[in-house]
């Protein structure tokens, strides 16, 4: 049975001098905590600065969220990018998902075709083909899979061929 | 696919409750605001008041609108304000409008109809209320135009603007 209200939002916003990476640390360990008791899952993306985070849960809980992060001054200029109704989540299994590794980051902006990672210019396609290509990417989120050629050059066609489906699809 | 783009339209629509700051004669003040922030923003909309809530829609570029919702956030003559939907639209509902306002009981009783609810609460609207909504909306006549909201003046000036060019 589907969830009530069930709504995505994606959210872009830059790093203030107050963010180190040990602060990145500790926000993914409190939007893990938060999210959990609000039903809320998703991503959080972090590189050139900037932040990105993909919210997935009740629309009224996403809200509650929104009004807690805007006020956290460890970012600026947050920007809504989308709020929309969903069918079903993206993320179902991560309270907030954290690419550790900027390099397979980096691979997975140039595989949805972004040149370089800024939040603030990605329309909606562009989000969607983020948000299932980091889905994908889920075994490459640990440490453990440093790259080889050829695990590379797997994933890139794994995800091709998703990003593909994705845009094969109504959704 | 590429990360710039020409400026994509959106839309935004967000419920909100009246405070007891919130008098009558405010809407007379709202709306002279709208007349002179949005026209420069290029954002036009919809404001609905009814049964003590606020149901505003904002249309325009993603940026303008996020800068405009902040502002509304803050504003102490309503509370609880929730983001209902902000998606990428390809044109306007309320292109005339830099900002209409309905608060008909006519209009309510439309949308409950249309939607099935009992009682008209913002908050519970789903994407499909939502736009069915907008539509009574954007064809409600108001008897008197000049008392029905403002009146996107800045159309004409913006054309000129389109003619010569300018992004």
């Amino acid at each position: 049975m589907s969830e009530v209200n069930l709504a995505t939002l994606c959210y872009a916003s830059t790093a203030t001098e107050r963010c180190s990476a040990i602060e990145i640390g500790l926000i993914v360990e409190a939007a893990k905590k938060n999210n959990a008791r609000l039903n809320i899952t998703g991503v959080l993306f972090f590189g050139n600065n900037y932040f990105l985070q993909i919210l997935e849960g009740p629309r009224h809980h996403i809200n509650i969220l929104y009004n807690k992060i805007i006020k956290d001054e460890r970012h600026t200029n947050m920007q809504v990018l989308e709020l929309r109704e969903i069918g079903s989540r993206c993320f179902p299994e991560w309270t907030m998902k954290y690419m550790r590794s900027p390099s397979v980051a980096a691979k997975i902006y140039r595989e949805v075709g972004l040149k370089e990672f800024n939040p603030y210019l990605l329309d909606s396609i562009a989000l969607n083909a983020l948000a299932l290509a980091f889905r994908n990417h889920q075994e490459l989120d640990e440490e453990k899979h440093a790259e080889t050629a050829n695990h590379s050059e797997l994933a890139k066609k794994k995800t091709n061929f998703d990003i593909l489906k994705l845009f094969g699809r109504n959704t | 696919m590429s990360n710039l783009k020409v400026i994509q339209l959106y839309r935004l629509y967000y419920a909100s409750t009246a405070t007891q700051e919130y008098l009558p004669h405010d809407i007379g003040n709202i709306l002279k605001s709208c007349k002179t922030v949005n026209p420069s923003l290029d954002v036009t909309g919809m404001l609905f008041f009814g049964e003590g809530y606020f149901l505003q829609c904002l249309e325009g570029s993603r940026e303008n609108i996020n800068f405009l919702y902040r502002k509304i956030t803050r504003d102490p003559r309503h509370k609880d304000v929730e983001l209902l939907e902000f998606k990428e639209i390809s044109e306007r509902y309320f292109e005339e409008w830099s900002m209409k306002y309905v608060n008909s009981a006519n209009v309510i009783f439309k949308i409950l109809k249309q939607t099935g609810l009992k009682k008209f609460n913002p908050y519970l609207l789903d994407s499909y209320a939502l736009n069915a909504m907008t539509e009574v909306f954007r064809d409600y006549a108001p008897p008197d135009k000049t008392e029905a909201g403002v009146l996107n003046t800045a159309k004409s000036k913006l054309n000129i603007f389109n003619i010569f060019g300018r992004a």
